[in-house]
């Protein structure tokens, strides 16, 4: 237990919209090991995003986190008052943000906005706050760092800002760097370098990183641990290698289905069929079972737990109920 | 030679790098009529604070051997009824009126920017609470108010310079709603933006979030709507001297001015003494309304090429 960063524990995050109740994130639990590589996986909206923003408590009304424990370094985020957790975001945890193209505050020079993260957690004056904004806008590769330190940010192209947000984020030396879908926005090429980076950096730095994505191609690249969540919940968690060939349940296996693969000859992608589930009408039973080829009757009854299916791999699905 | 091509086109690169500023200026100088108003306020400006400067004559001189004289070369624009220069006066009522103005619109804000942050950031209740004041604010009867306010200051026998600072607290503070209103609509809008998730994200305290991350961006709608505020806050004083609830003699503003014209004898046969603060007034006023809409063009980001 000690090697743990970060222990989340039954994470309830709910949003009482004026149409109702939304169970963003419905009992999540899962650990981060120092200096690993979590990678979160699912569509859009099954609330990957809100498991992170939770674990800094920057969930605005009408989202509420409604129960649930964050155990980071022995401190339970939750339960921390808002002048004590504002001391742990951008110090101990950071967040690279998905848009590069909005994250940064268009009135500010790149160096200010660096600098400010520094200033506010590192004690640091003015002048000394600018040199450590060049040395890091240097360290996440960007040239002319003493230029661009004075630059606004629509000077920038996206993959300089992308780097210019982890150059924030990195600043404070977090023991853990959320990145929320951190190469979503970028071409191809850039995302390359900036994953190369993202690993560089998680190398040197020996922070562990929660990245969110729904990329699998970025996951299988990064990360060294997966979790797989689909409508608030975790579906499947498992090694990164372990998942990627031995996938259990049917929203990974669609998932995995559904990228394609150079060698192998196909006509068409396969797709999973229907879509994410209305969040205020969620089927009963397993949230999966309205576009699951293998559904049962059990399915749409009563709901899966996740349980070990094999040595160090987790799924919650009917189909391997009963396997241990 | 090759390297020297490359070295000129770095210069070059590093020469397009421009604050969004430096760019607003650059739009504004290519709109005339902008640069027109510009002008006219700059000179309006310099020859109030250089006016009085150079004069022979002070504010107060009475020169009672030329009373009520018409233009000449001692007094280009004549005397008034006891003999004071009033091309002297009229610069040194330049100064009131620029003055009360400019203040009153900084008063108006200040107020106006930081509640109107404030209502917006927060939200809620406290938006609510703001927004109500400032509905109140927009429906206060400006004008009974006001006349209510000189005649006690009449009562109390305030001082003639010291009311020139009531009647500059009193347009500043009855002008912010608006720019308030401006404010928080934008910042109810920018608050939702991604960079202030990332903002919070870095651990930083509402405050500075308010007044370092958001109402810098909202500048551009500050900026124009308090010189378009500078002009009718110089109107509303003249209007207000004009009534005699102003500034009041023997300091001089050039609503104050213009108020000899009540007097039809004065009207008929004294011009020089009403029209020159007439013309400032009219000149001031509008060059500022050129400017603030050639202000607007420049800033809309828009308008961006």
């Amino acid at each position: 237990m000690a090697d743990d960063l970060l222990a989340i524990h039954d994470l309830r995050t709910y949003f009482y919209t004026e149409d109702g109740l939304v169970k963003a994130v419905d009992g999540v639990s899962f650990k981060i090991k120092k200096g690993e590589v979590l990678g979160v996986v699912g569509e859009s909206g099954c609330g990957k995003s809100i498991t992170a923003m939770s674990i800094l408590k920057l969930i605005d009304p009408p989202g509420k986190i409604i129960s649930g424990d964050v155990i980071f370094e022995g401190i339970n985020l939750i339960e921390l008052k808002e002048d004590d957790i504002r001391k742990i975001r951008g110090a101990s945890i950071s967040v690279i943000f998905q848009e590069p193209m909005t994250s940064l505050n268009p009135v500010f020079t790149i160096g200010d906005q660096i600098g400010e993260a520094i200033m506010l957690h590192q004690d640091l004056d003015k002048v000394n706050a600018r040199k450590k904004a060049i040395e890091m806008l240097k360290t996440v590769g960007i040239p002319r760092a003493d230029e661009v330190v004075d630059e606004y940010p629509h000077e920038l192209s996206g993959g300089m800002r992308q780097r210019a947000m982890i150059a924030m984020a990195i600043s404070c030396n977090p023991k853990l760097l959320i990145a929320d879908e951190p190469t979503t926005a970028l071409d191809v090429t850039i995302q390359a370098q900036i994953l190369e980076l993202m690993r560089n950096l998680k190398n040197d730095l020996g922070s562990s990183v929660m990245l969110i994505t729904h990329d699998l191609g970025v996951v299988a690249e990064m990360a060294d641990y997966v979790i797989v969540m689909y409508a608030g919940k975790i579906v499947e968690e498992a090694e990164v290698v372990e998942l990627f060939k031995n996938a259990k349940h049917p929203y990974t296996i669609g998932l995995l289905q559904s990228k394609p693969v150079i060698m192998r000859d196909e006509d068409r992608l396969n797709s999973i069929p229907g879509q994410v589930p209305n969040p205020l009408h969620m089927p009963s039973g397993c949230y999966f079972h309205p576009r699951c080829s293998h559904a049962m009757d059990i399915c749409r009854e009563s709901q899966p737990e996740l349980k070990e299916v094999c040595e160090g791999h987790k799924a919650a699905c009917w189909l391997y109920e009963g396997v241990i | 030679m090759e390297a020297k091509s490359i070295e000129d086109v770095r210069e070059l690169a590093t020469e397009d790098i421009m604050s969004p500023w430096k760019l607003a200026w650059r739009r504004l100088k290519k709109n005339k009529l902008a640069m027109l108003g510009l002008y006219i306020l700059a000179i309006m400006v310099l020859l109030s604070v250089v006016g009085p400067l150079v004069s022979p004559y002070t504010m107060e001189q009475m020169d009672l051997s030329n009373i009520q004289s018409p233009p000449s070369l001692a007094h280009p624009m004549g005397t008034d009824e006891v003999g004071r220069d009033v091309m002297t006066r009229l610069f040194y009522a330049g100064r009131i009126s620029l003055s009360v103005g400019l203040f009153a619109v900084v008063i108006s804000v200040v107020i106006g920017s930081v509640l109107g942050g404030i209502a917006g950031y927060y939200g809620g209740f406290i938006d609510s609470l703001i927004m109500r004041i400032v509905d109140i604010f927009m429906s206060f009867p400006f004008l009974p108010l006001l006349i209510t306010i000189a005649a006690v200051m009449s009562d109390w026998k305030v001082p003639p310079q010291y009311r020139m600072f009531v009647v500059m607290i009193l347009i500043g503070i009855l002008s912010w709603p608006g720019l308030a209103r401006i404010v928080r609509g934008q910042i109810l809008s920018l608050r939702e933006q991604e960079f202030m998730q990332a903002a919070e994200a870095l651990g930083i305290r509402d405050r500075r979030k308010i007044f370092r991350h958001l109402l810098p961006n909202t500048y551009a709608s500050i900026i124009v709507s308090a010189t378009l505020d500078l002009g009718s806050a110089i109107l509303t004083e003249s209007s207000l001297s004009f009534l005699g609830l102003g500034v009041t003699p023997p300091t001089p503003s050039w609503g104050q001015m213009v108020q000899v014209a009540r007097d039809l004898y004065t009207l008929q046969m004294q011009p020089w003494l009403w029209i020159p603060p007439g013309i400032c007034i009219f000149l001031t006023v509008m060059a500022i309304n050129l400017f603030g809409d050639g202000l607007r063009d420049a800033l809309d980001p828009r308008l961006k090429r």
